[in-house]
């Protein structure tokens, strides 16, 4: 193809994926019950319209409007391969399509499909570091879509129906358990996270933002879809599972943030503990259903479909604002970073909000769905139920843990990045991005604070999806009456009102001081004990700022470190010092490594055994496999 | 209108009639006049023009208990006023956050403050004084706190910020906890309902002997040592922290606000103080709830408040004069006491004891 046509070749799929995203955002106004289908000579495809499906239409729509019109500008760098808009149109329109299907051929179609287009954005960049992410992510999503399409064909042998009509109230526990395990692969939940802080990072930003803010969230609405609409109802186990699988995820997820230095991986890492969070809200939410507590199951799913909505909202500004920073000093490392704010002003705003919104501070929305989850937590509290009491003790420990890490963790990535002076050169050179990846973020972050503020919108929209998933809804107001099982109006927590006051008393603080204080400011240095340090890599590093939290903790992570310096050289005269660190996962010091050595090797023996030279041995072999198949027919088949 | 409510409360709970009296206490619901929100604004003024005396009351105790003269007792009210006077010197370094953060973290408590009730059952922004949103505010404060100190590029700020949040990661568990468990325990969300609630059941026991299940001596004192624990950490207290000196191993909070001058100087000061009067609040309701319902009550409550403050200070100052300032690793052993007892707070809040 010829280059020059290649910024036409961005603009071209850059517009056609908004403008796609917009038909399917004005498709589902239509009030279409109906399931369509589209007939073919071998394979039917169809596809409808429900309150769940409606909802992430919209939410994936929108969503990629604002990264697609982040990444007409931003893709530029990437001009001279375009494959990149052509694959990330196809990924968003997979998407899209996946949660309108209405039977599981066209579900696990485009689910393939949606993880083959990662795929390739994820090997996009071709370095060796994308493909070994690549192939992970490669075989941990096919795990999951093994045990998808596992779940799916016992649903099939249930029911003996393709069609998701015939799946409601089928699927037992083995079904739910098999789909979840498959579905947490996607979402990145703790055992399974691996991929994911690999896979992220390497993407492009507007890859990544489109794979951390709605990606993964195809995982929830498969969960959301298998335990409140095709799930039996059974097994609340099931759910204080999801609970204590979910909190240890969040925890462990924003503990692993911390210790992060590359900015993607941190907002990698917070991704597995919104994800965790998320799980967290379906756990009670399912176990309030079988165990029929209602308000409860409302309330957390509630929390759920706001969170989803929240998540993807900060983290996808989060990532498009990391791309921008990659962009402009070509290093993702923040230690390399510093002193952004004052080069790129209106970028930092928007990132400090995006950064707010995702700790969770009050008035903004990140807070609202993890308040959510703390009351519905409490409710189930107040159930007295002999079993989520204590988890639900536990699940509040670790949640109230999550929210101080992860304010610990988004204050190191934008006090390192944003704040202080410039640690290199590249910090130095950094300039205000173009207006319009201004302009991508800025709307995400905008309804950040309308969400914050004025969310009674939201929330009587999402009801008709509470409605949808668990026959009841949250009540027209839910800030004034939330009434849990024996108690009374439970809490109150009037958003708008919040926000008013913080306004009242920040410009009552204002002109006070306006009035009674003297106005004189002064330009000066910063003090640094009276020595005359110029040397910006005396700030306090970003390794420095999370030892401290770490140390404490220093059971969840297994860390190498050392410290390189000339041995005959005595101790004040060295010319240089070296200390590395590297932080490991447990899950992959301790299982995966140990697994892949363990597949190895008894690979190794079996390739010995199988390949013999022995002729004797090879026919034992074909008489052992006829003697297997033989059993195999006459018990199990016949 | 409550007041009329208790009158009629009261003369039912002297024929103990123990049904009436259930109602009475369920009913919880907030009917807001003018009365209200004018005395909620009195008490709000009230708690942040005296919280620097408390905080002077605590040194100058704390001097007078190591033989100086100390200082005078309104010297804070003297110290704010100046440093408004003074001119402030920004760091060259320094960006927008420099210029919004003392006034964020100085709302965020003042926010925090029109949530609280003190003497008054009923506060102004009552109606949405949900205990996690308190909790939140806090982090909120901590968050631009930290912020600022690294907005200069300087190491102390750096420092300073690393490790409030290190203190802020291990004692917010237990701060929600005792939140939580009060929540529970009295099966009220907003901060005044749960000590109108609390009063009320320790009232029906004391005065009239009926029992409800509203009283308890163990989960109060759980939870008072707990929160105690939590304040010393979090408004940088001795053994914990030492703000009287600028000496980096003992900085917590100081080295935060190392680079503040003037005005901005003077309100992180201030809010200092009022973020100690918010946690001395909470520990007097929950040591002795007495809160007026009705307007004639208030002298007397305005007083026990008073009192119970003056107490608390002492209580503080002592803990501060006995202990020496302890090594930064060994800080989350006592916290993780707070941690524990504030969970066996939530087990038998649960329970119901």
């Amino acid at each position: 193809m010829n280059p020059k046509y290649n910024g036409i070749y961005r603009y071209f799929f850059g517009c056609l994926s908004i403008l796609i995203s917009a038909l399917f955002i004005g498709l589902s106004f239509y009030d279409s019950k109906q399931e369509f289908i589209i007939k073919s000579s071998f394979i039917n495809f169809s596809f409808r319209f429900d309150a769940l499906s409606l909802f992430f239409v919209i939410f994936i729509s929108s969503l990629s409007i604002f990264i697609s019109i982040f990444s007409i500008k931003y893709g530029d760098i990437y001009d001279k391969k375009p494959s990149l808009f052509f694959y990330s149109f196809f990924f968003i329109m997979s998407m899209i399509i996946l949660v309108i299907s209405n039977d599981m051929l066209t579900f696990l179609i485009f689910w393939e499909l949606m993880s083959i287009f990662s795929f390739l954005l994820v090997i996009y960049e071709g370095s060796e570091e994308s493909r070994r992410a690549g192939f992970l992510y490669f075989l941990m999503t096919h795990i999951g879509t093994i045990l998808i399409t596992t779940s799916f064909i016992m649903l099939y042998l249930k029911t003996s129906s393709l069609s998701f009509d015939y799946y409601k109230g089928a699927a037992g526990i083995m079904i739910l358990a098999a789909a979840i395990t498959g579905f947490s692969i996607k979402a990145g939940i703790m055992p399974f996270h691996t991929w994911l802080p690999y896979a992220h990072p390497v993407a492009p930003a507007n890859i990544s933002a489109i794979m951390s803010g709605i990606m993964v969230n195809m995982a929830i609405y498969g969960i959301l879809k298998f335990l409140f609409v095709f799930g039996s109802g059974s097994g609340p186990f099931l759910g204080i599972i999801l609970l204590v699988i979910g909190a240890l995820s969040a925890l462990l997820g924003i503990m692993y943030a911390m210790a992060q230095k590359d900015i993607k991986k941190l907002l990698a890492f917070s991704t597995i503990e919104n994800m965790g969070i998320i799980f967290m809200g379906i756990g009670v939410s399912y176990w309030a259903k079988v165990e029929n507590f209602k308000s409860i199951e409302y309330l957390a799913m509630l929390a759920v479909l706001l969170h989803v909505v929240n998540h993807g909202l900060s983290k996808s500004s989060l990532f498009m604002g990391s791309g921008l920073i990659d962009k402009y000093t070509h290093t993702r490392n923040m230690e390399k970073l510093g002193g952004l704010s004052k080069k790129m002003g209106q970028l930092s705003v928007l990132f400090l909000i995006g950064v707010m919104s995702i700790s969770a501070m009050p008035p903004l929305n990140g807070f609202l769905s993890e308040w959510y989850l703390y009351i519905s937590l409490i409710g189930s509290v107040l159930t007295n139920n002999l079993y989520m009491v204590y988890f639900s003790v536990i699940a509040i420990a670790l949640l109230s843990l999550t929210g101080a890490a992860a304010g610990a963790a988004f204050t190191k990535l934008f006090g390192i990045t944003f704040l202080g002076k410039p640690r290199t050169e590249n910090a130095e050179n950094a300039v205000e991005p173009h207006v319009i990846e201004r302009i991508g973020i800025a709307i995400p972050v905008f309804l950040c604070i309308f969400i914050g503020i004025y969310p009674y919108r939201i929330i009587s929209a999402l009801n008709a999806v509470i409605f949808y998933l668990t026959g009841g809804t949250v009540s027209s107001n839910p800030f004034s009456a939330v009434r849990i099982i024996n108690a009374r109006p439970f809490s109150l927590y009037a958003p708008a009102l919040i926000a008013i006051a913080f306004a009242a008393a920040s410009s009552a603080v204002f002109l006070y001081l306006k009035i009674f204080s003297s106005g004189k400011k002064r330009i000066f240095e910063t003090w640094a004990c009276g020595l005359d340090e110029k040397n910006s890599k005396a700030q306090y590093s970003g390794g420095g700022f999370s030892s401290s939290i770490m140390k404490v903790f220093s059971s969840f992570y297994s860390s190498v470190s050392e410290i390189n310096f000339e041995k005959d050289v005595k101790k004040y005269f060295r010319t240089k010092s070296v200390y590395t660190e590297e932080i490991n996962d447990i899950f992959e010091k301790y299982i995966y490594i140990p697994a892949e050595k363990l597949y190895l090797k008894l690979s190794e023996i079996f390739n010995k055994a199988a390949n013999s030279e022995n002729i004797n041995v090879s026919l034992g072999y074909l008489f052992l496999s006829l003697i297997v198949c033989f059993i195999i027919y006459i018990f199990i088949i016949r | 209108m409550i007041s009329s409510w208790t009158k009629i409360s009261l003369k039912r709970v002297g024929t103990k009639n123990y049904t009436e009296i259930r109602v009475h206490i369920n009913d919880m619901t907030y009917n807001y006049n003018i009365q209200h929100l004018i005395i909620g604004i009195v008490q709000f003024f009230v708690i942040v023009l005296l919280s620097p005396l408390f905080a002077g009351f605590i040194h100058k105790l704390k001097q007078r208990a190591r033989g100086q003269k100390g200082i005078n007792i309104f010297q804070f009210y003297i110290n704010f006023n100046k440093l408004l006077k003074k001119e402030v010197v920004l760091s060259k370094d320094a960006t927008f956050i420099s210029n919004i953060a003392p006034y964020i973290v100085f709302v965020s408590y003042l926010v925090i403050l029109l949530m609280l009730p003190a003497f008054y059952r009923y506060s102004l922004l009552g109606i949405s004084s949900d205990v996690i949103l308190i909790a939140y505010t806090l982090a909120l404060s901590t968050f631009f706190m930290t912020l600022y100190a690294m907005d200069q590029g300087s190491a102390f700020g750096g420092l300073g910020a690393s490790r409030e949040w290190f203190l802020t990661v291990l004692s917010e568990p237990s701060l929600i906890f005792i939140f939580i468990s009060l929540a529970i325990y009295t099966k009220q969300g907003r901060i005044t309902d749960i000590f109108y609630f609390i009063q009320k059941g320790a009232s029906n026991a004391f005065l009239y002997g009926v029992h409800s299940y509203a009283v308890s001596i163990a989960i109060p004192f759980l939870l008072f040592i707990s929160l105690f624990i939590v304040s010393i950490s979090e408004n940088a207290r001795i053994p914990i922290d030492n703000p009287e000196t600028h000496l980096e191993l003992t900085m917590f909070h100081e080295a935060n606000i190392l680079e503040a001058s003037g005005k901005h100087l003077g309100i992180y000061e201030y809010g200092s103080y009022l973020k100690l009067t918010v946690f001395l609040t909470v520990m007097s309701l929950i040591l002795f709830p007495y809160m007026a319902v009705n307007i004639y009550q208030i002298p007397m409550a305005l007083i026990v408040y008073i009192l119970k403050m003056i107490i608390l200070c002492i209580l503080i100052a002592g803990v501060e004069i006995v202990n020496p300032k302890m090594r930064v690793f060994r800080v989350p052993n006592v916290l993780s006491v707070s941690f524990i007892l504030s969970l066996i707070a939530m087990i038998l809040s649960i329970r119901g004891f």
